[in-house]
């Protein structure tokens, strides 16, 4: 469980004081999926770093399953990101010269778990890379270097994927993919922060919180989308597709 | 995060640009090779003037008749036979080996096969035992035959080469015209690199037929053998005693000879090639210091090349600390292979400088010194710590928000 109280974040620029988030209240519960959206200004990158644990706020709290992460130091805050939160970024960022499955393993590595190897490729597995675990990212396509992100991001089961603009980098298909994956991630149980300014992105998601100047201005549940009933509307065929074989295999 | 996978990490680092940590390390490899080779010179200069020294003897006191003029317009007294007779004659302790008189003199060998000037040098049936050396061929002379003023000559081994070919055996026996007169050879000197050019004969004959007036009792040099080199120093305050009463002086600022001995000249030697080592070792430890800066130079370097890869890791989870140790090792793992291969180098030079630095001349073989390896290496490793540290400071203070910002 997430939740941000009044959360604020001002930044000094020259002489005047920027207000990039103005008294934030959210909560999403465990294996939500929300994309947040909102126009460049209006507080989604301060949104995500603070909900990413990668800044803490000048006002308010944000727990994190309970915990008061708004007050921490950086190290604590490394910690809690290695725990609890999954990262997934615009540009992917896997390291280079790197396999897939070390990059998978980088976390884990971290934080200090046992086991690395068998969970990494699991997580792999979970995004359909298990094949590609000895590869580098550049023999990868962006889809699929943005999937081992994903499973980078899953590996350490955290609380919260937390993906900022995953689809920013990618063509049509792929992005649709990506957001049909992260869907999936959620529907097995998983909550997902989505940060997006596609609407047909945004619209895989159960609800869309809207920013605008750093404050909410929508918050909708969302359950007839077009993007998402489609996607989940292949998954049900492939699931079809997928279950005789498993029988005929078994 | 384990050591090892921090090191395999490192390592991966650095093979990524290749050619620039080859560069670095490279510094590293110089400075290291020039400390070992270095101070292998040093060691070895100073190690060939101690065996010179020794092979002298270390248990020898040299007593010479002082320079210039006495203080207080005293007279010099030569030094005579009646000094050594003193010496020879004490009860006092410590015990006197041997006491040798030396009176040198210069003249012409005749043999049949030519001639040659050699210095010669008048001295008693001690000599080879006072000088440390050996007879390589017939024997020395006798006591009896300084009594009796025996002709009779023991050559070098330059006199042996120029008179007789350098064949020992053809000279035995041989009568060589000395002066006016003919003297036999009855032994031949084995050579010891330092005084080769010479020919001994009775102190008696020096006096009798190569200089005016056998009647003389002087001698230029007497070479007194202390029981060990424990007993030098007393033998010295014994030999002053004993001198400065047949010279009869009370006072020892007046002493008319000075008395010196090898121990001395090794102890003067020792402190100078040991500035002389250190100095070449300070030069080559610059050339580390300019190793180590060009370390932390290529650090900065690849700090600000991974600014974004140093993000994503603490976006992953990664501490302060965890980065810190990260390019603390990558910079020690660099100047830890170039101080391997350094010191693999430096070990080749030497080895390479003994066996063919004859070949440039009169050249002391480096001596390999082991601690000068390790701690050659040692401080390779202490040089990537040092010269790390802060682009590692760097690279872990680097806030990850703006580090993943950074294009």
């Amino acid at each position: 469980m997430i939740e941000l109280e009044g959360v604020a974040k001002s930044y000094r620029a020259g002489a005047a004081q920027v207000r990039a988030l103005d008294g934030i209240d959210l909560r999403v519960d465990d294996g939500d999926f929300v994309a947040i959206m909102g126009p460049s200004g209006s507080g989604k990158s301060t949104m995500m770093n603070i909900l990413g644990c990668l800044d803490v706020p000048t006002e308010g709290r944000y727990l994190l399953d309970g915990t008061d992460v708004s007050r921490m130091t950086d190290d604590e805050l490394a910690e809690i990101r290695n725990r609890k939160i999954g990262l997934v970024f615009q540009s992917y960022n896997l390291l280079p010269r790197t396999t897939a499955l070390a990059n998978v393993e980088l976390p884990l590595v971290y934080g200090n778990q046992r086991a690395r190897r068998t969970r990494a490729l699991r997580a792999l597995e979970e995004v359909g890379l298990a094949d590609r675990a000895g590869h580098l990212p550049n023999q990868l396509s962006g889809g699929q270097q943005q999937r081992v992100a994903i499973a980078r991001a899953l590996v350490t089961r955290p609380t919260m994927i937390l993906a900022d603009e995953p689809t920013g980098n990618l063509d049509t298909e792929a992005s649709h993919e990506i957001a049909r994956m992260l869907g999936r991630l959620s529907q097995a149980g998983r909550t997902v922060v989505l940060i997006t300014h596609e609407e047909e992105i945004a619209a895989y998601a159960r609800r869309v919180v809207r920013l605008r100047d750093g404050r909410v201005v929508g918050d909708e549940r969302t359950d007839a989308r077009p993007g998402g009933a489609e996607g989940s509307g292949e998954e049900a065929t492939r699931e079809i597709a997928v279950g005789p074989q498993r029988e005929a295999g078994a | 995060m384990t050591l090892r996978m921090a090191v395999v990490m490192a390592w991966r680092g650095l093979r990524a640009n290749g050619l620039r940590s080859l560069l670095t390390m490279l510094g590293i490899m110089i400075g290291v090779a020039a400390v070992i080779l270095l101070v292998g010179l040093g060691n070895g200069t100073s190690a060939r003037l101690n065996s010179q020294l020794e092979a002298l003897g270390t248990n020898l006191i040299g007593v010479f008749q002082a320079r210039g003029s006495v203080s207080e317009g005293g007279q010099v007294q030569p030094l005579t036979d009646r000094d050594v007779e003193a010496l020879r004659e004490s009860t006092e302790a410590p015990r006197f080996v041997t006491v040798t008189p030396v009176k040198q003199a210069s003249a012409v060998i005749k043999g049949a096969h030519g001639s040659w000037r050699t210095s010669i040098v008048g001295s008693s049936q001690d000599y080879p035992a006072a000088l440390n050396r050996t007879v390589e061929a017939g024997k020395f002379f006798t006591e009896s035959q300084v009594r009796t003023r025996a002709r009779v000559v023991v050559l070098g081994p330059e006199p042996v080469r120029k008179v007789f070919g350098g064949v020992p055996a053809a000279a035995l026996g041989e009568q060589v015209r000395i002066g006016s007169q003919m003297f036999e050879v009855v032994g031949v000197l084995k050579p010891n690199g330092q005084q080769d050019d010479l020919a001994v004969m009775p102190i008696t004959a020096v006096r009798t037929y190569l200089v005016d007036g056998g009647a003389d009792d002087r001698v230029d040099q007497l070479v007194v053998q202390a029981t060990g080199q424990d007993a030098v120093p007393a033998a010295m305050a014994k030999i002053t005693r004993v001198l400065m009463d047949t010279h009869r002086i009370d006072d020892p600022a007046q002493k008319d000879f000075e008395v010196r001995s090898n121990l001395d000249l090794l102890e003067q030697y020792g402190e100078v090639t040991a500035v002389f080592t250190l100095f070449l070792a300070s030069i080559a430890a610059i050339a580390l210091l300019v190793g180590g800066i060009g370390v932390m130079n290529i650090m900065l370097v690849t700090v600000t090349e991974r600014t974004r890869e140093i993000g994503l890791r603490k976006a992953l989870g990664a501490k302060r600390r965890t980065v810190l140790e990260q390019f603390l090792v990558e910079s020690t793992v660099l100047s830890g292979i170039g101080g391997s291969v350094g010191v693999l180098l430096g070990v080749a030079l030497c080895l390479l400088g003994q066996r063919f630095g004859a070949a440039f001349g009169d050249f002391a073989p480096p001596r390999l010194s082991i601690p000068s390896m390790f701690l050659a290496f040692g401080v390779s490793l202490c040089i990537g710590l040092f010269f790390g540290a802060y682009p590692a400071k760097r690279a872990a203070r680097l806030r990850p928000i703006e580090a993943l910002r950074y294009e």
